[in-house]
């Protein structure tokens, strides 16, 4: 292969209209000719000592610029410190030492002309291992004898946390009825269109790093790229392009990150890392595979009395920075029955290290197995009682009455009405549909004929933790995540503004939304605000973009920032008046003093704050005319309500959704195309990962799913029928955040997660068996439909 | 090896290894920034080409296999009708049938090589070509939309079953 032709200028339009043929500006689209190309050597084995890590027959491969395993980097790259063990940091060295820890962590890293040639010298590594038993479920981890993932780590249950208050044995004790099952969600990850992909540089001319990276997080990034380098974090620039797809992913600090940024200072070259398919399903960061051992205890008139919860989470190999170990289980935690009156609750979550891939976030964290849980406690408890599902979740919802409610596991809730929510959607169903029966009903779904198609109905109702501030993120133990989100907004000389933003775009349509929300505060046309986000150099630091922070965290700040700059406007243009500030009056972009007879328009203003014709006085009229804001108030709430009707084929046992209804209350609805899009796109990511996504190992510890024909993700194929519906009602607005939004990013997966869930359970229930773990795959419903007898159990007194 | 072959209504003779696939020749060494390695398993349809007529996953061609044929990107649709914007272009954006954008042009591919057909097609066709292209962020559901109803606005929707 020659070297790289020079990209054509092509970007047909603003916006992203220039999608649809090739304008977008991912990594892979940075790369120029003379960009050295990074490969890593991965393990082979799950758990091993690791001898000597051989790298000469690489470095005198052809096309080879450079390798270095762990040992040579000795003193050139510090160990970044992450959490990992009961309370405690490690340091973590980014490429293995001493030993491995599961398939696919990085050994060695290669540096050459092209792809091929580092592809085939990685090929010609010789890695000397030791194999070790690998350990590889939640028992064997915590049997005695089992041995450590990681020494350095002095335990394997490497995160434990209890949260509750009250007797709920007590509770339990005296209940009408207790639900006692244990629900699964799989192994699962997020992937991204695009893969995870880094391209570095060390700027010559301004001493600046500059690393180019499909993240989530640049300003944490930067942190972490500047901690390993020992450099200034003022010399470390972290710029995003074009992101195809996040979805949580890209909100871990990868390992190749910072080895990559590394690797462009140590050789002063442009070099770039573009992880392809099968590093991203094996060794970049999976989710959830984690189990929820409930206990829940209800009157004789359906009210929960009790909830006693066990989380378990098979973290994997490693933990993920920033967010750490912690994510998973104290996620599922927090969101279990969040919409419900709950009077006595305790929750304990662990996190267990297994040697698989080290686990992360993916879209609806902890949120997804949590509502399948709650909502599946509920229909069993309206089964036992003889009452309709319906009716056992009136009588638990929260409602505004009860606002704010001090829930015992998940926290305040400062406003919302789920109960409504409930009410509305189901108030809107068409009264033919087959769905509204079967949640209203007493009786059990009936069994099919012989040869017709299984068929269930799941009801859910839940709430999102949204945007979560820096006080969440310590109650948890993690210090490595800011928790605010900043902004500022600065006049330029030629009277139009620029919003820049700490959070990092990955498809969701900040700019636009953002644009006319910052031009409504300030009084000008969406068209003379410019947003930029995602570069470091520019931005104010902040978190990034995940847990719906954007409409939360994001633009308030943005908002705050708007207003004080707008008040600041009228300061500057009561001294141009030369009269009071209470005197000066807008109308459109033109000020005018109190006479009326002296005007400014908006551009003479920035025009005269920037080419002053003589020294100034005062604060207020320097330049540069910014304003910044800032926001840290998190969590909010928003609420969902959701029906799902499912389909079983009952000979090959493949499910399908027929038809899913939701009805979403996000706070104020700032762009309702936006929001729908959000829950579209986020019902199929769930409808997959109730359906279809489960990474599996073999009893070696090699992920038996490598490729998009092993690891299913939903296709077309896979869409039902959507009625979706936003409720936008000022009583629920949210009062932590300056918009009123409560975010939306994350309710259309945990919601399809729950309500598929639950259906399928109904579905195989119709046939005589039980369905607690999912994804629903053909295999695991055959299994279910199969254990007859198993009606009824979980279900004391 | 020597390969000739029509790239986006031009003429390339280049001297390609054998063991490079199209996707990497057009992405990495001819500036098609349209085609987008997503798995280069065969599977995410984010690499879609158009050859002669046919819409293919150039991950899974070998750059020699074009000699001889005619290869359309994304960048080349519109070209190829002549006009500035393709009519499946339109529709997407029309519908903003995308969030980050990385499957667009795959599916702007997929669905030219349905619209250059001339039968009637029902909406079940339409999810069967486009269940070869993923998409994680949109759900489909603007895409599909997008391109029925281009099909309606030229007479080319038929109910489902009447075949």
């Amino acid at each position: 292969m020659g070297p790289a032709a020079p990209r054509p200028a092509l970007r047909p339009g603003p916006g992203r209209g220039r999608h649809t043929r090739g304008g977008g500006r991912y990594v892979a689209d940075l790369v120029t000719s003379g960009t050295l190309v990074i490969g890593f050597v991965r393990s082979s084995f799950a758990r091993a000592r690791l001898g000597q890590v051989d790298l000469s027959r690489v470095r005198s491969s052809p096309g080879v610029v450079a390798a270095y395993g762990a040992g040579d980097l000795e003193g050139l790259l510090r160990p970044l410190p992450v959490r990992f063990g009961p309370g405690k940091l490690y340091d973590w060295h980014l490429l293995a030492k001493g030993s491995v820890c599961f398939v696919g962590e990085p050994i060695a890293l290669v540096v050459g002309v092209d792809r091929g040639s580092v592809e085939e010298a990685c090929e010609l590594a010789e890695v000397d291992y030791e194999p070790l038993e690998p350990i590889l479920d939640l028992d064997s981890a915590r049997s005695a004898g089992a041995g450590l993932v990681r020494e350095e780590a002095g335990s394997n249950v490497v995160f434990l946390a209890s949260k509750g208050s009250g007797d709920v044995e007590a509770a339990l004790a005296s209940a009408e009825v207790v639900v006692d099952r244990v629900f699964h969600l799989a192994r699962q990850s997020a992937c991204p269109l695009e893969n995870r992909g880094v391209l570095a540089e060390d700027e010559s001319l301004s001493g600046e790093l500059v690393v180019c990276s499909s993240t989530q997080i640049p300003h944490i990034l930067r942190t972490a790229v500047s901690t390993v380098l020992g450099r200034p974090e003022g010399s470390v620039r972290v710029v995003v392009p074009d992101v195809g797809g996040g979805f949580g992913l890209k909100c871990q600090v990868a390992a190749e990150e910072c080895l990559v940024a590394w690797a462009a200072c140590h050789l002063g070259r442009r070099v770039v890392w573009l992880e392809d398919r099968w590093e991203n399903l094996v060794a970049s960061n999976h989710a959830h595979d984690e189990q929820v051992h409930l206990r829940v205890g209800f009157a004789s008139d359906g009210t929960i009395t009790a909830v006693d919860a066990e989380v378990t989470v098979d973290v994997g190999a490693h933990s993920c920075y920033p967010l750490s170990v912690a994510l998973e289980p104290s996620s599922t935690a927090a969101h279990l029955f969040g919409s419900y009156r709950v009077p006595e609750a305790r929750v304990r979550s662990l996190g267990v290290a297994t040697n698989k891939c080290p686990t992360g976030a993916y879209r609806g964290v902890g949120g997804s197995v949590a509502n399948f849980a709650t909502e599946r406690s509920l229909d069993e408890a309206a089964r036992a009682l003889g009452m309709s599902r319906l009716e056992i979740r009136r009588r638990n919802l929260l409602q505004l009455a009860d606002m704010p409610y001090a829930h015992p596991i998940g926290g305040l809730v400062d406003t919302g009405d789920p109960r409504m929510v409930l009410e509305e959607l189901v108030g809107g169903l068409d009264p033919e549909a087959p769905w509204l029966a079967a949640i209203q009903s007493l009786e059990p779904a009936p069994s099919p004929a012989e040869g017709e198609a299984l068929l269930g109905v799941g009801l859910v109702v839940f709430g999102e933790h949204s945007s979560p501030g820096s006080e969440v993120y310590r109650s948890r133990g993690v210090t490595e995540v800011p928790g605010y989100d900043a902004a500022s907004v600065e006049l330029l000389e030629d009277g139009t503004f620029a919003v820049y933003l700490s959070s990092a775009d990955a498809g969701q349509g900040h700019g636009d939304v953002c644009r006319q929300q910052v031009a409504d505060v300030l009084g000008v046309a969406a068209g003379d605000v410019t947003v930029v986000e995602g570069d470091t150099g520019r931005c104010p630091r902040g978190t990034g973009t995940f847990a719906s922070r954007f409409a939360v965290a994001q633009l308030s700040a943005a908002l705050r920032a708007s207003a004080r700059l707008s008040s600041r406007l009228v300061e500057a243009a009561a001294a141009r008046l030369s009269c009071e500030v209470d005197e000066v009056k807008r109308d459109g972009e033109v000020f005018s003093s109190g006479s009326g007879d002296e005007r400014v328009s908006l551009k003479e203003l920035a025009r005269w704050l920037y080419v002053p014709d003589s020294g100034r006085l005062g604060r207020s009229l320097e330049v540069p005319f910014a304003e910044s804001g800032y926001w840290d108030d998190g969590p909010t709430l928003p609420t969902c309500a959701m029906l799902a009707l499912v389909e079983v084929d009952p000979e090959t046992f493949q499910a399908r959704v027929r038809r899913i209804a939701a009805l979403e209350e996000c706070g104020r609805v700032l762009d309702e195309a936006v929001v729908l899009g959000q829950l579209r796109g986020g019902i199929v990511m769930g409808i997959g990962d109730a359906l279809l996504e489960e990474h599996r190992y073999s009893e070696t510890g090699d992920l038996l799913t490598s490729t998009f024909m092993d690891y299913l993700v939903p296709t077309a194929s896979d869409v039902p029928r959507l009625d979706l519906r936003v409720l936008d009602d000022d009583r629920l607005h949210s009062r932590r955040s300056e918009s009123g939004a409560k975010g939306v990013g994350e309710a259309g997966t945990i919601g399809a997660v729950g309500a598929v869930g639950c259906a399928l359970a109904e579905a195989v229930r119709a046939a005589g068996g039980s369905l607690d773990e999912l994804p629903g795959t053909p295999l695991r419903l055959f299994r279910s439909c199969a254990s007859q007898g198993a009606e009824g159990s979980g279900v004391l007194r | 090896m020597q390969v000739g072959f029509e790239l986006n209504g031009e003429h390339l003779d280049l001297d390609v290894e054998a063991s490079v696939s199209l996707a990497d020749l057009l992405h990495s060494r001819l500036a098609a920034a349209s085609v987008h390695l997503g798995c280069e398993q065969g599977v995410c349809g984010a690499c879609a080409v158009l050859v002669d007529e046919e819409a293919v996953r150039s991950c899974l061609m070998l750059a020699v296999q074009a000699d001889g044929r005619r290869v359309t990107t994304a960048e080349g649709v519109a070209r190829r009708r002549g006009g500035r914007w393709s009519e499946v272009e339109a529709a997407l954006v029309g519908k903003g049938a995308f969030q980050c954008g990385f499957c667009t042009s795959g599916v702007v591919v997929a669905l030219e090589e349905l619209l250059a057909g001339d039968e009637p097609l029902t909406r079940e066709d339409v999810v069967e070509q486009l269940s070869g292209q993923i998409c994680r962020c949109t759900g489909y559901v603007p895409i599909l939309d997008a391109f029925v109803s281009l099909l309606a606005s030229t007479g080319r929707m038929r109910e489902e079953g009447g075949r």
